[in-house]
């Protein structure tokens, strides 16, 4: 099976006043489709900058990333922009829904971004709106809605376009304990396909038990990697 | 991505009315003193573009404005009809004089004197309200502008055979007739130049101007240039006579710089009120701007985007702030006896106002736009 997303000996810094800073050191790791992986670690590990690069949104220092095959290194910013577009989907910690648009059109965005008609688009958004439980908040604008509400709208975001990699930073941080559950049950059950790998980015040690691999790290570098839902589920407890 | 540009755009409305209403305040400031100097200016040369009939006006060569003239000697016509494409020419007499009134008050008024037997540059037919213009072969008879006669009468129905003095020499008025107002708003009396010339007190057979007809087929400009040369006097076409009148208006009255402090006020009011309006819009959305490009929309696609909501803004503001503009033309010019009557929106100025607002809204749009191509998609990512 071939993976869709493999890092090779990446390494990312930041240049500050009075130096550089590595966030990224050698990082080495291979996300399989139909694969849910935990990116996990302590504020500041370099969890997020690991997913900024791998949604193309930061161009690394060194190492090879690929995804879906391709070097992400070697795509000018319109392959990349198209990459993401088609190929990502993504779900925010602040949800970062479009605050003038209801629920169905946030969600047919993507859609129409790569070329839809609003009426495709948003019959496909209804649908999968729908499928997460928000069939009665179709038109209703983000801010008439809840945390776990707007949530959703996000995951139906995400995925309304079809994409093979889905990356998600803190799903869960800004929601309450049982919404956050709620989130990652729908997430594991719509996202997470044979032809479809996700990334979760979280510390929140709550949802680990949803991940098929935890990925720990640790000042940049990956610490140790867990496999295995029952595995992770009998770790925690 | 266009619905998603206005519903965004809308999404805060105090911020879109306060967008709207600084495209509005600015609209109406620049059309409003731009129409208003512009239409003073062109009331100046609205005696002579009236006198649609008549192709070159010819002057002392010193003339440089309408309503300075000088006198010419009677010789002048017979010189200028005798040049060769001129059809016809008449005589034509400006002039002021302070007229009594029954109840012994004082005016002034501009007294028009046109040929005594062909009445070439009285006012048509059409433009009579009252009255007819042959009847000006009455002795001492005038005939009276409607602004004007209620000026000189505010409180009484026009009518005609009032009779008033100028020079000390009663008039009868037999006829009232509608004209667009003039740059000295006195009233205007158009007689035959006979009569006018004893109402103003001027010598006998006075003559300010010189109004020629070429005969068909015939340049004007060209006739004009050769009345010049052949008889030492300026002759101009029509239209050079309006652009005359006009560079003299806007070098010497200053009203291209007073009015002009105005609408440069108003594009800068507007331009900070829309520029500052845009800044916060973008500062305030740049994350959703960044969710968009995170999720693949290019910078290109968000600036369409930026300009499709500058020019929605534009339009709408442009429109309200046109029609608030045009009802206060109206208004100024509802009631006759007002010093406001005759200034209008002239196309030209409405125009140019839409032009300068769209300009000024896409400018402070594209400006505003930079915070937001600018930035970092991974800023989404930023908690």
């Amino acid at each position: 099976m071939q993976p869709i997303v493999v890092c090779n000996n990446l390494c990312h810094e930041f240049q500050v006043a009075g130096g550089t800073i590595q966030v990224l050191k050698d990082i080495s790791l291979e996300i399989y489709p139909g694969e849910l992986t935990m990116l996990v670690g302590p504020s500041g590990c370099g969890k997020t900058t690991l997913i900024s690069v791998i949604a193309g949104l930061l161009r690394h220092s060194a190492g090879d990333v690929f995804v879906l095959g391709k070097n992400i290194a070697k795509l000018s910013s319109m392959e990349l922009l198209k990459l993401r577009r088609e190929k990502i989907g993504f779900i925010f910690q602040q949800f970062n829904l479009l605050l003038g648009l209801s629920s169905n059109e946030n969600a047919a965005v993507p859609l129409v971004a790569n070329q839809q008609s609003w009426e495709t688009a948003q019959a496909k958004s209804n649908a999968l709106l729908t499928q997460l439980g928000m069939g009665n908040h179709l038109e209703k604008l983000p801010r008439q809605l809840s945390g776990g509400q707007q949530q959703r709208v996000a995951i139906a975001r995400a995925l309304v376009h079809d994409p093979k990699l889905l990356l998600c930073d803190e799903p869960t941080a800004s929601l309450d304990s049982q919404s956050g559950q709620t989130v990652m049950k729908l997430l594991t059950e719509l996202a997470v396909k044979p032809d479809r790998a996700a990334i979760v980015v979280t510390h929140d040690p709550r949802i680990y038990a949803f991940a098929d691999r935890v990925v720990h790290m640790e000042d940049g570098r990956i610490d140790k990697v867990e496999q295995g839902k029952e595995a992770i589920r009998l770790q925690r407890h | 991505m266009m619905r998603v540009a206005f519903k965004m755009l809308m999404q805060d409305t105090a911020k879109y009315l306060g967008l709207i209403l600084g495209i509005v305040f600015a609209t109406v400031l620049i059309a409003q003193q731009a129409g208003m100097a512009w239409s003073v200016i062109l009331m100046s040369v609205n005696a002579t573009t009236s006198k649609t009939e008549v192709d070159i006006w010819v002057m002392k060569p010193n003339v440089e404005f309408v309503d300075t003239p000088e006198s010419m000697a009677e010789v002048c016509l017979s010189r200028v009809l005798s040049v060769q494409g001129v059809q016809w020419a008449v005589p034509y007499y400006t002039g002021a004089g302070m007229l009594r009134s029954v109840d012994g008050l004082f005016k002034s008024v501009s007294i028009n004197g046109v040929d005594d037997y062909t009445l070439t540059g009285a006012p048509s037919k059409d433009q009579m309200v009252m009255g007819n213009v042959q009847d000006l072969a009455q002795p001492d008879s005038v005939l009276v502008d409607y602004i004007g006669y209620r000026k000189l009468y505010p409180k009484a129905e026009p009518k005609l055979g009032g009779e008033f003095e100028i020079g000390q020499r009663r008039c009868t008025i037999v006829g009232i007739y509608k004209s667009k107002a003039s740059f000295s708003g006195l009233p205007m009396i158009v007689t035959r130049r006979s009569v006018a010339v004893a109402l103003a007190r001027e010598t006998l057979n006075s003559m300010t101007f010189i109004l020629v007809k070429a005969k068909p087929g015939i340049d004007h400009r060209e006739l004009a240039d050769r009345i010049s040369s052949e008889t030492q006097l300026r002759a101009l076409s029509r239209d050079n006579f309006v652009e005359m009148n006009i560079n003299w208006m806007i070098k010497n009255s200053g009203i291209i710089e007073n009015f002009g402090i105005t609408v440069a006020m108003g594009l800068v009011v507007g331009i900070v009120i829309v520029g500052q309006t845009f800044y916060m819009f973008s500062v305030e959305n740049r994350k959703q701007f960044a969710a968009l490009k995170a999720i693949g929309v290019s910078n290109s696609v968000i600036l369409q985007m930026l300009l499709a909501q500058a020019i929605f803004v534009a339009v709408i503001g442009y429109a309200i702030g046109i029609g608030i503009c045009s009802a206060l033309f109206y208004i100024m010019n509802l009631s006759p006896d007002s010093s406001l009557v005759g200034l209008f929106l002239p196309d030209t100025v409405a125009l140019a106002t839409a032009v300068i607002v769209i300009v000024m809204v896409i400018l402070s749009s594209v400006v505003s736009a930079w915070k937001v191509l600018t930035v970092d998609p991974a800023l989404v990512f930023r908690g």
